[in-house]
C-alpha cells in the first residue's frame, strides 16, 4: 500500500510542479531588468495583457539585446500599436509580411520607396502621416 | 524394451507418476507452475505496461481496489501526456517572435501590414 500512496503522492508532487509552468501571467514587477528595458513601452498595460500575449512579448524580449540601438528604438516605437492589435489582426499581419517577403527585392524597394515618399508629402504639408501612430 | 512410447503413453505415465508424488513435492510443482506463470504473462504484456508494472506504478493483482488504482494512474498519465502536448504547442508552436520582430523592425511601418 505504501508503494501506491508513493505513486499517487509522486504524481501529484510532479502535477503540483507543472502548475506555474502553465500559468505564466507575470506582473510587471516581477520581470527582470532586461525584461523591463526591452518591454519598457508596455509598462502601464502589461499586467492588463492576457497571459498569452505576455508570453509572446517576453519571447520578444529576448531577442531585444541582440537588435541594433536604431532597431531597439523601431521595436520600442511600435510595441504599444502591435500590443493593441487582435490576434488576427496580428496574424493577418503576419501573413501579410511573409507575402511581401516573397514579392521581387526592386518591387519591394520600389513600394518602400513610394511610402517614403508619401509620408515626406504629408510631413511637408503638414497632415499627420496616417502611420504616425505605428512609428 | 525397445518399445518407442506415444504421446499419450508418455502423458499416462506422467500422470500416473504424479500420483505418486508426496504432498510437498505437489505443493512445491505448484507454486513452480504458478512463478512461471506469473513471468509468462509478464512477458506477453505491451513493453510499457512491463516497465510500470516492473515499478509497481500499476499493479498486476485483480482487486476491484487494485482495477480503480491502475485505471486512475493511466487516466493520470494520460492527462500529464496530453497537458504536456498542449502546452508545448501553446508555447513554442505559436512563437511569433522572429517575425514579430521583423515586423516591428521593418522599414515599412505596421500599418502597411494591418487591415
Amino acid at each position: 500500500m505504501s508503494a501506491l500512496l508513493r505513486n499517487f503522492l509522486g504524481l501529484l508532487l510532479l502535477a503540483a510542479a507543472c502548475l506555474p509552468l502553465a500559468a505564466q501571467a507575470q506582473s510587471w514587477e516581477s520581470l527582470n531588468t532586461q525584461q523591463k528595458e526591452a518591454l519598457g513601452p508596455l509598462s502601464s498595460t502589461w499586467n492588463s495583457l492576457p497571459e498569452k500575449q505576455q508570453t509572446h512579448f517576453l519571447a520578444i524580449a529576448k531577442h531585444y539585446p541582440k537588435l541594433t540601438p536604431q532597431k531597439q528604438q523601431l521595436l520600442h516605437s511600435r510595441m504599444e500599436t502591435w500590443s493593441k492589435l487582435t490576434p488576427e489582426q496580428r496574424n493577418r499581419a503576419r501573413e501579410k509580411y511573409k507575402a511581401f517577403n516573397k514579392v521581387p527585392a526592386e518591387q519591394r524597394e520600389a513600394v518602400k520607396k513610394m511610402v517614403r515618399e508619401q509620408q515626406a508629402n504629408q510631413a511637408a504639408s503638414g497632415t499627420a502621416p496616417a502611420n504616425a501612430a505605428s512609428h | 524394451m525397445n518399445h518407442k512410447l506415444n504421446t499419450k503413453e508418455i502423458g499416462q505415465l506422467l500422470n500416473r507418476s504424479a500420483a505418486q508424488l508426496d504432498r510437498e513435492t505437489l505443493d512445491k510443482l505448484l507454486s513452480a507452475r504458478r512463478t512461471a506463470l506469473q513471468y509468462q504473462q509478464k512477458e506477453q504484456q505491451a513493453p510499457v505496461l512491463a516497465w510500470l508494472t516492473e515499478h509497481g506504478v500499476i499493479h498486476h493483482h485483480s482487486t476491484p481496489f487494485h482495477k480503480a488504482y491502475n485505471l486512475g494512474m493511466v487516466a493520470l498519465l494520460i492527462a500529464f501526456l496530453v497537458g504536456g502536448a498542449l502546452y508545448w504547442q501553446q508555447t513554442y508552436e505559436h512563437d511569433h517572435s522572429d517575425i514579430d520582430i521583423a515586423i516591428l523592425t521593418d522599414d515599412l511601418p505596421v500599418d502597411m501590414y494591418v487591415d
